[in-house]
């Protein structure tokens, strides 16, 4: 009896292991054949799921207790949950934060990253994302005390410039300097509190950082310190803001990104909230009735093939009367923080910004 | 095949076999995965070559400074090079500290006694995290601004902006000759120095040993130093102003607020911890020593200098190696006042390389090292003090 449980135990534990291998390597496969595609399981899901920022005034700001949000960047997960539902309130928000960000995307707990996010090479290959249009074109600035008496960056040489630790800031400071032939020194801390601390006491002359930030922080300096800063017109570096989603799922990412065009052209074409029912009902040209869906002068809506009839061709009337336009989101958040819009390159193209989309057609 | 299935589990035999063999399994199949992603992730070191792309001047010493062009590797020897310039003045500050609130802590005076004692137990039951917070945003930053000129005029200032002090210059690119020269002329006095008092041991004349050896390192050191033609000089700290009229210091050098939170935090705390071990140490020397060399006629100097510290040393230097060591771990919290050190370093490469596995391979290398390199120095000195 003894010899023959040893061997049936040994020949259950192979019978295990074998199982164990096969359902291993079925699993394998099926991940890897398989693709997923992330419009079909928005879809089945019946909500949208947007990472965001969690504590950004203007750009996103979320309320734990009742999981609901406000900013720029929230304006865009509620307008995708206008198009792809019809509904702007199809959406549930998860913090992203800066260092778990692209993971969140990558691991698929969320279906598209809307955090002031820069769109640079590295992220756009190493890291397997692809980049909707910018929403935000923004970039490093610097700040000084109203009373320095300067009026350019050019004129801060010899001058100590606090930047919080790790950010590209350091390195866009850095390069702008060194191509300008002017010395400075650096101080560095971990936190925006400490950074305001050693602005306030004169532990460095400037404070640099990103300038839709810094214009958050004059406004603060200003009504809680009674300090008066300037921020200087110079920008040193690039950071265009967008969102962004997963490389290879282009059914998904061409909605992303054509909701976001699609709001573009409809403030060049006076499309707003207002006024889009109207527009529908009677499109004044022909760009409008595609951009509405709809056929212009008693002919045929064109199909544009977004989403491939997954979404409504009228996609853009649910997004524009429940969310609106590019100007109208920017005006309700943006605005509302001190990032004035005007002059700046987040301006229409039209009037001399850098806020441009294809044309859709 | 029921029973023969109960039969495996209840048979304690069988059990335990397949217990191991599934744990066995287990194990093998993990200690595979964790190769896999070594050879597959962990050796792609390809990243230490790219540009560290800012600059950070938070060193004592110009040589430590990190450039933005700087490949990322030297950026990391840089920073290992900015945690040892901390802990090695850290630790022999507080060594003299400690000695000091230790000897203190058991004076005949009954103010330095309490005193002592309320030294240590404030400074030994605060988080270090919570000193080097209290130094570097509270006390630090509530120092008057660069432009008042606090400090003695052309020679010390003192600012929120860290401390302006005296330093050394090269005057020549062959300068570095010259500690070659101090170091091989302290060893020469070491051996000179030794056959002096073994000979004096020998003969029983005295052969002034120690005479000899200073006066070796000292000729060597002057000697040397003239003719490298003066390779240092000293530089003078002043506060000046830029075109811009932005202060800032010139000359001399800047010890920033990160590294003199860091060094105080650190002498501080350790210091209380040192001066508990030099009290029990000396305590643990048998009271009749004491008595027996106040009988022979010593003074009180004498008796401490001559007769218990030698023996004390042998008590404490163990003690000793453990806080040292833990001195070099602690420096890493100075990466939250944003001192350059390994850590700071390190995280900033891991937010825009995002190597961070070989990163932080790379910091644990650098404090098994230095660890092991403090063991070493404690365990000579320790051969040295014990009785032979």
């Amino acid at each position: 009896m003894d010899r023959h449980v040893r061997r049936l135990s040994l020949f259950a534990v192979a019978a295990a292991l074998l199982l164990v291998f096969v359902v291993a390597a079925c699993d394998s496969e099926e991940g890897e054949t398989a693709r997923e595609n992330t419009l079909d399981v928005i879809i089945e899901r019946g909500n949208l799921v947007c990472g965001i920022k969690a504590d950004t005034p203007g750009f996103g700001v979320l309320n734990p207790t009742d999981a609901t949000a406000e900013g720029n960047d929230v304006e865009y997960c509620r307008a995708l949950a206008a198009a792809i539902f019809g509904d702007a309130s199809k959406v549930e928000f998860r913090e992203a934060t800066s260092a778990n960000r692209f993971e969140l995307l990558a691991a698929k707990e969320i279906d598209v990253l809307i955090r002031t996010t820069t769109w640079t090479a590295s992220r756009d290959a190493d890291l397997e994302v692809a980049f909707a249009p910018t929403t935000f074109y923004d970039g490093a600035g610097i700040m000084v005390h109203a009373g320095a008496g300067v009026s350019s960056v050019k004129e801060l040489g010899g001058s100590t410039i606090c930047i919080l630790d790790g950010t590209s800031t350091q390195g866009a400071v850095s390069d702008f300097f060194a191509e300008n032939g002017l010395s400075y020194s650096e101080l560095t801390l971990q936190d925006n509190a400490a950074v305001r601390g050693a602005f306030i006491g004169g532990q460095c002359d400037a404070w640099s950082s990103d300038k839709s930030q810094l214009g958050g922080h004059q406004f603060t300096l200003k009504s809680d310190e009674g300090v008066d800063a300037v921020v200087l017109p110079e920008t040193l570096s690039k950071e265009p803001l967008g969102p962004s989603v997963r490389d290879y799922d282009s059914e998904w990412e061409d909605v992303v990104r054509w909701v976001v065009n699609g709001m573009i052209i409809a403030e060049e074409q006076g499309v707003s909230s207002t006024n889009v029912s109207q527009m529908a009902a009677n499109p004044p040209n022909n760009t409008v009735a595609r951009l509405l869906g709809v056929g212009f002068d008693g002919g045929a809506p064109s199909n544009l093939g977004i989403g491939h009839g997954k979404i409504p061709g009228t996609f853009m009337q649910s997004v524009i009367s429940q969310v609106g336009n590019y100007g109208e989101a920017y005006t309700r958040t943006l605005e509302a923080v001190g990032l004035t819009r005007a002059g700046s390159p987040n301006a229409s193209y039209l009037d001399g910004g850098l806020i441009y989309a294809p044309p859709m057609r | 095949m029921k029973e023969y299935l109960l039969d495996i589990w209840n048979h304690s035999g069988s059990r335990a076999r397949v217990v191991n063999i599934v744990v066995g399994v287990a194990a093998a199949l993990i200690a595979l995965y964790l190769v896999y992603s070594i050879f597959s992730n962990l050796f792609d070191f390809r990243f230490i070559t790219g540009p560290y792309g800012s600059p950070d001047r938070s060193s004592i010493f110009s040589l430590l400074e990190v450039e933005a062009s700087d490949p990322r590797w030297l950026g990391m020897l840089k920073g290992a090079g900015n945690t040892i310039s901390v802990v090695v003045f850290a630790i022999a500050l507080s060594s003299a500290l400690g000695l000091c609130v230790g000897v203190a802590r058991l004076a005949n005076n009954p103010i330095l006694t309490r005193l002592g004692k309320v030294y240590v137990e404030t400074f030994r039951n605060l988080p270090l995290l919570l000193i080097m917070f209290f130094f570097a945003f509270g006390v630090f930053r509530a120092l008057p601004q660069i432009q008042s000129r606090t400090g003695i005029d052309g020679l010390l200032y003192i600012s929120n902006r860290g401390l302006a002090v005296p330093w050394l210059e090269p005057t020549h690119g062959a300068w570095w000759i010259w500690p070659l020269v101090l170091v091989a002329s302290a060893v020469a006095a070491i051996w000179v120095r030794r056959r002096k008092e073994s000979r004096e041991e020998e003969t029983g004349r005295s052969m002034r040993g120690n005479t000899w050896a200073a006066g070796i390192f000292l000729g060597a050191a002057a000697v040397s130093f003239v003719l490298l033609a003066f390779p240092l000089r000293i530089t003078l700290p002043d506060v000046a102003q830029s075109a811009s009229g932005f202060y800032m210091y010139a000359g001399g050098n800047q010890l920033g607020l990160g590294y003199i939170s860091a060094l105080v935090s650190l002498t501080l705390y350790f210091s209380a911890f040192m001066a508990e071990i030099v009290r029990g140490s000396i305590q643990a020397v048998p009271h009749g020593q004491v008595e027996a060399s106040a009988s022979l006629g010593l003074n009180a100097y004498q008796r401490f200098t001559l007769i218990i510290l030698p023996q004390a040393l042998r008590i404490m230097i163990p003690a000793l190696n453990n806080e040292y060591q833990n001195a070099n771990k602690d420096s890493t919290l100075a990466h939250v006042i944003a001192y350059g050190e390994i850590v700071l370093i390190s995280n900033r490469i891991v937010n825009n390389a995002g190597n961070l596995l070989q990163t932080y391979i790379f910091i644990f290398i650098v404090f098994i090292l230095t660890n092991l390199i403090i063991s070493m120095i404690m365990n000579t000195i320790n051969r040295n003090v014990q009785l032979k």
